[in-house]
């Protein structure tokens, strides 16, 4: 399904989740017509300029109702100053109460991805303390219980505590989890907080039972194993619930899909895991399909797995829609998405 | 004080005299005198002013304002001012040049009039275009001394101008004054102290039989008293030049431990802008001069007898010097009391000249504020009330620029803004100090914006909007102002310079490469035309930094952004070998990250590279245990102590024809050293951005 072709139906919320393996953004059309988006990925290249929530907003007609950023990592923050600028004057701008940058050392870095990830966040923590400047009533501080009306939903931000600062540079430590409900709806949104943030919410929340029965969840962290709390993924036995993981394919590449990790762990509690990005995420993955098991050969004394293309970004989300009760009408997915099943 | 017979230079004036008389007042009453720096220009129009002084007919205005200032225009203005008030003729107005609040056309309009009301006006115009020569890298004191010379110049009255003409006006006569030879005879005179003997030396000699100046004799007689007459016979015979013997001169005072009291005494003589009086000068120059120093600098650093003069000559080596060494802690202290005892002196002159309400108190108010604006001391400059507006620009510029004063400079141009709400260089550097502030974002915007809507012609202005924009991720507006930016500049007709790509396009691309926006920023670059490349310092290194940060595209680099460009593998490995002492040759390499370390090693990813490597290459991961590692790595690094974004190059060697498992593998480390992009680190820091744990300008914000 081409993402133009959904055609939106006024009782229903939509949810879209991009996620090409590196930047995940989130974007969900709360009736009548507001719209909330969530973190931002954009595709840079010498010949391609894509940021799927600015595309999905131009083609709807749409204007942001609420924009949040729940932490400054790059790959969540790239592409939101786009959407900053297709925003409802006056609409709420979320991000974290503190932030710590480096200082300007990093333009001297070594590493041309270190560059321009610091600069594109840098620039967009700029944005956002001018937009607070300019219209106070759209500072949304992304702190637990700090909650906002969008349309017929309500944003509730799950975490950190004012004052909780991040541990050793550890951004994700003060991630903010959102869980977003629209009558008897919720999604939960799971940033990329690790689990000793879970545990903290699941002590503090007045019935933290509504995180795990939401009826849709944004895997915290990529689904890497460390960021899994029962309070987010509920408990085994394996239920429908919606789960979706978007990939990470720096590092160490997340979701890991070995046994005793995010994938297998994430089914013990879910029917089926959605992932927006499988291929370059399959490494190590057994699979009855040839062409996503990748190449290896020997190079001298090392063997090597040699990276499978990458689909094209624009073929990596994940749609579904909800009625007011909670339950799917409809899930649509780009060529790059895939299903794993228990 | 023995003085040379300069007779050209007076009978010059003489004539000038006889003539002038002749001819209307009007504005074809112009006259030219025209020469090289040594040639006695200043000294006929001085002259003239003396003779005409004396004669009484005429009303001689001499307006010598000092040159190469960020006041010059308006200290051109005053000297008018005071020329016309000591003539009667400023028509009961000096009241009104004393207030502050008088804005630039307004002080031109009271000009005007006064002269146009007064034929008998004569202005004798010293080097006028060379007032507009600017300091600072801006352009805006530079126009406002152009404004000044060509106004002056144009005025219905007689004119006479001491070198080039600011106006497109042909003078009436145009007389060429060429450096001439002095006599011998002043030499042998008596007054010259200490130095007497040297100057019967420099008499006598046949150094004489050269055509030298009265300033190159001066120097030679002040050099032979501190060396021999063989030794500066040398430099007249080498090159005898009046700018070759003040080098040489100059670097025999400033290179000798012994003569650094003389040396100290010529630099701070280079502050002074004006003529000053005997009593001035000792209380300017060290007290524990010899009497040979102080001789030399009476009769022969200094020119005239009740008003000094340093030679621009003199004065031009020693400011070169001073910028040259500014962050000399000692030099800094010597000029830092000198400017404070300069500002004392001119501020006691004019208590002086105030309390007998005579006009030069204008020119000594100006003085005293420029020598407080330079020590940086607001209690200084508090005591002095400017007469200028721009005199508050010029010292915004000094406090911010100088003395990083950032502010105190915004409240001197806020005072600006208040006296003329028009001054577009004043909105500008008001905004420039409280962005660097960190402070009143929503001013900064509005006085950027302001500055450009007054003189949307300046391209700095443009950009630093442009820049503010960008960096505030305000990405979308910033591109809007640049299309209208091009469109008012007129760079996409052909129009631009070098330096109008240097001004905008460079800041432009720098603060998009700052804000994560290589396509923008290669748009931008993609603007400059191929033949300023060359011209522009900083084109290549932002060209790379583009390139790079667009060639890593979606992925992770695999080499360090020094070697990012596109097809950066032709230009083959960096530290491996192409043979090794066993015949074996590099075959195949990988360009490598590490991206991690586990359980099973280290995790590296790379791009999988063949010998004339043509197209993009594969990317591959590998997983590398440590002894292994430890084994096939060159470098004097275990793997222990790697780290998550180092740089490796992987090689395998083979003898050509062998099979493949007698092929060798070879680690090589890159060294960790900065992208190394000149200049690219000056570039404005981000600001507004709350920080923890940072000091400095952002701390706190």
């Amino acid at each position: 399904v081409k993402l133009s072709e959904l055609a939106l139906e006024p009782g229903l919320l939509y949810l879209y989740v991009f996620g090409p393996g590196y930047g995940e953004s989130i974007a969900i059309r709360l009736p009548p017509d507001s719209w909330l988006v969530v973190d931002s990925l954009r595709c840079q290249t010498i010949g391609e300029d894509w940021n799927p929530a600015l595309e999905l907003l131009t083609h709807h007609g749409a204007r942001a109702s609420a924009v949040a950023l729940t932490h400054p990592h790059n790959d969540h923050a790239r592409g939101l100053i786009q959407i900053l600028d297709r925003r409802l004057p006056g609409a709420p701008v979320g991000r974290t109460d503190e932030l710590a940058l480096p200082d300007a050392t990093w333009r001297q870095d070594s590493d041309a991805r270190e560059v321009l990830d610091t600069a594109s966040v840098a620039a967009l923590l700029n944005r956002i303390d001018e937009i607070w400047g300019a219209e106070p009533a759209s500072e949304w501080r992304l702190l637990e219980g700090e909650t906002r009306q969008v349309g017929e939903a309500s944003i509730e931000v799950l975490h950190p505590l004012p004052g909780e600062r991040a541990p050793a540079g550890d951004l994700n430590r003060i991630s903010s989890p959102m869980l977003v409900s629209w009558h008897e709806c919720r999604l939960l949104l799971g940033a990329d907080l690790p689990v000793v943030g879970w545990r903290a919410i699941a002590k503090r929340l007045s019935g933290p039972e509504r995180l795990a029965s939401s009826q849709a969840l944004k895997v915290a962290h990529h689904g890497s194993k460390g960021a899994q709390h029962a309070s987010a993924t509920g408990n085994p036995p394996p239920n429908d619930r919606a789960c979706v993981v978007t990939p990470f394919n720096r590092g160490r590449p997340l979701p890991s899909y070995a046994d005793g990790h995010g994938i297998d762990n994430l089914l013990r509690t879910h029917r089926s895991v959605a992932v927006t990005s499988v291929l370059p995420a399959a490494r190590g993955m057994r699979t009855p399909r040839a062409k996503m098991r990748p190449r290896q050969e020997h190079f001298g004394d090392l063997t090597l797995t040699m990276e499978l293309k990458p689909p094209p970004p624009s073929q990596s989300w994940i749609a579904y829609a909800f009625d007011r009760d909670g339950k799917r009408e409809g899930e649509w997915c780009g060529e790059a998405a895939g299903v794993v099943l228990a | 004080m023995p003085a040379p017979p300069l007779k050209r230079v007076e009978d010059t004036a003489q004539r000038l005299v006889e003539t002038l008389p002749g001819r209307p007042a009007g504005p074809e009453a112009l006259w030219q005198i025209e020469g090289v720096a040594t040639s006695g220009k200043s000294s006929c129009l001085r002259t003239l002013a003396g003779l005409l002084s004396k004669q009484g007919d005429l009303k001689p205005i001499l307006v010598a304002p000092p040159a190469h200032n960020l006041d010059t225009g308006p200290a051109a203005l005053a000297d008018l001012a005071v020329g016309l008030s000591g003539h009667g003729l400023l028509n009961g107005h000096l009241d009104q040049w004393r207030e502050g609040g008088t804005s630039w056309s307004e002080r031109l309009e009271l000009v005007r009039r006064c002269v146009a009301e007064h034929s008998e006006v004569v202005l004798l115009c010293d080097e006028p275009t060379s007032w507009g020569a600017n300091r600072g890298g801006d352009d805006f004191f530079a126009r406002r001394s152009f404004d000044a010379s060509f106004f002056i110049c144009a005025l219905p009255c007689r004119r006479v101008v001491a070198g080039h003409l600011p106006v497109p006006a042909a003078p009436i006569e145009r007389i060429k004054l060429t450096p001439s030879a002095t006599e011998a005879s002043w030499l042998r005179e008596e007054g010259w102290g200490s130095l007497q003997a040297a100057a019967s030396e420099v008499a006598d000699s046949v150094v004489l039989d050269e055509r030298l100046t009265a300033l190159q004799i001066r120097l030679l007689v002040a050099a032979t008293s501190l060396t021999s007459l063989e030794t500066v016979s040398q430099w007249v015979l080498s090159e005898g030049s009046p700018r070759a013997i003040v080098s040489h001169f100059a670097a025999l005072v400033a290179g000798e431990k012994r003569h650094r009291r003389l040396w100290d005494a010529w630099l701070q003589l280079s502050l002074t802008r004006r003529a000053f009086d005997p009593q001035m000068l000792s209380a300017i120059i060290p007290q524990n001069l010899s009497d040979l120093e102080r001789d030399i600098i009476t009769h022969c650093l200094l020119f005239g007898e009740t008003e000094l003069r340093l030679h621009d000559l003199l004065r031009g080596h020693a400011a070169k010097w001073r910028t040259e060494r500014r962050a000399n802690p000692a030099l800094k202290k010597l000029l830092a009391s000198t400017n404070r005892k300069l500002f004392e002196l001119h501020q006691q002159r004019f208590d002086a000249f105030l309390a007998e309400h005579d006009a030069r108190a204008l020119t000594e108010s100006m003085e005293a504020f420029h020598f407080a604006s330079a020590t940086g001391d607001l209690s200084l400059i508090g005591s002095v009330k400017p007469i200028f507006v721009e005199q508050l620009d010029a010292l915004g510029w000094s406090l911010s620029y100088e003395h990083h004063n950032y502010g105190d400079a915004a409240k001197a141009f806020e005072q600006a803004l208040v006296w003329d709400d028009e001054d577009d260089y004043a909105h500008h550097y008001l905004a420039y100090n409280l962005d660097r502030l960190g402070t009143r974002t929503d001013d900064v915007e509005g006085h950027f914006r302001r500055a450009v809507e007054l003189n949307g012609d300046h391209p700095w202005w443009r950009a630093r909007l442009i820049t503010f924009l960008t960096l505030r991720g305000r990405v979308q507006e910033a591109m809007s102002e640049w299309e209208d930016a091009l469109l008012a500049l007129g760079v996409d007709e052909g129009d631009a310079s070098a330096q109008l790509y240097d001004d905008l396009h460079i800041w432009v691309a720098g603060a998009l490469l700052d804000a994560g926006e290589p396509r923008l920023a290669r748009e931008v670059l993609d603007g400059v035309p191929p033949w300023a490349h060359s011209q522009l310092e900083l084109y290549g290194a932002l060209d790379q930094r583009t390139n790079a940060l667009l060639e890593i595209g979606d992925g992770g680099p695999v080499v360090p952004a020094w070697r990012l460009r596109p097809g950066w593998w032709q230009d083959g490995p960096e530290r491996l070998q192409y043979r090794l002492g066993s015949d074996k040759q590099l075959v195949r390499w990988l360009a490598a990250r590490v991206e991690g370390m586990n359980q099973n090693g280290i995790s590296i990813r790379g791009a999988v590279l063949e010998q004339g490597q043509q197209g993009d290459p594969a990317i591959a991961w590998s997983e590398i245990d440590p002894e292994s590692f430890n084994a096939m790595c060159r470098d004097d690094v275990s793997a222990r102590e790697l780290r998550t974004g180092t740089f490796l190059e992987v090689g395998i060697y083979a003898v050509p024809g062998k099979q493949a498992k007698h092929a060798e593998t070879i680690i090589r480390v890159l060294p960790s050293h900065d992208w190394g992009t000149h200049g690219l680190s000056e570039l404005p820091a981000l600001r507004h951005v709350r920080t923890l744990g940072l000091g400095g300008e952002n701390a706190g914000l």
